[in-house]
């Protein structure tokens, strides 16, 4: 494995790391502040979700052009849903936008930005060559830290997703999702932060354990 | 078409990548069309930015 496959590998994770972050937040604001997601907002969710599928194959099956691609795609969609909310409350003189800001913008401001980092970070990735040469068949068959922190983020993400899907039968029932859903506060801000922390933890421990399972085969 | 059934198909999807499926991007490419589908339902208000 060349040092370029290594370097693209970090940089894979590096991303979703700060997509969980955001994600982080978000399920905070839902969890910890009684703010639930709009329709819009599951769109972006669901962008979000799509654009670590990239990230994740690069590390578990090989640095691949169509992964970016996929994830590019991915950064399109969501950006689509984050462009349309931004315009909706624009659209709508003395509207003052959708739920609580961060750092003086709205959340979907946040994920139009997220987006748009997305496509220009991994177009600058697409252009360079030596990650592609390798034949990399990602670092599952390779023990060590980098394989325990993939898999642990990959948990982390599907621990989110499962919470994320439970969460949207209460709110949506089996019909259209409200556009405006009632605040519903499920913990207090610290429990939220709590779940998050504890979600970190399970999947750090998934990670290590098959991680040390794998190492036995 | 309900918001549940495309955090399914994502849930299936990461499934897919622990075990390395060759559908996982076919299925993802699924799941892009089918948020664009719920994004397109959702454009329901009356203002001029409809697609």
């Amino acid at each position: 494995m060349t040092t370029q496959v290594k370097l693209a590998r970090v940089l894979n994770l590096l991303a979703l790391l700060a997509l969980l972050g955001v994600l982080s937040g978000s399920l905070h604001l839902q969890f910890g502040q009684g703010e639930p997601p709009c329709p819009l907002c599951l769109v972006q969710r669901s962008g979000m979700i799509a654009l670590a599928v990239g990230p994740l194959l690069n590390l578990f099956t090989g640095i691949k052009v169509r992964n970016y691609a996929f994830a590019i795609l991915a950064a399109c969609v969501g950006g689509a849903g984050s462009v349309r909310q931004i315009l909706l409350h624009i659209a709508t003189p003395g509207d003052p936008g959708y739920g609580p800001e961060v750092f003086g913008f709205h959340l979907y401001t946040w994920a139009d930005i997220t987006f748009l980092i997305a496509v220009v970070g991994i177009s600058i990735l697409l252009m360079w060559p030596g990650q592609f040469t390798a034949n990399d068949r990602g670092l599952l068959g390779t023990p060590g830290v980098m394989r325990v922190l993939t898999i642990t983020v990959a948990a982390w993400y599907l621990i989110y997703l499962i919470a994320m899907t439970i969460f949207i039968i209460p709110m949506c029932g089996i019909g259209m999702c409200p556009a405006d859903p009632p605040e519903t506060n499920y913990l207090p801000s610290n429990g939220a932060w709590l779940a998050i922390g504890g979600a970190g933890i399970l999947s750090l421990l998934i990670g290590i354990i098959s991680n040390s399972r794998m190492r036995r085969r | 078409m309900h918001v549940l059934w495309i955090f399914l198909v994502w849930i299936v999807v990461f499934a897919g990548i622990f075990w390395r499926q060759r559908w996982v991007l076919p299925l993802g490419i699924v799941g892009l069309i089918a948020t664009v589908v719920f994004l397109k339902m959702n454009m329901d208000s009356t203002i001029p930015l409809n697609f």
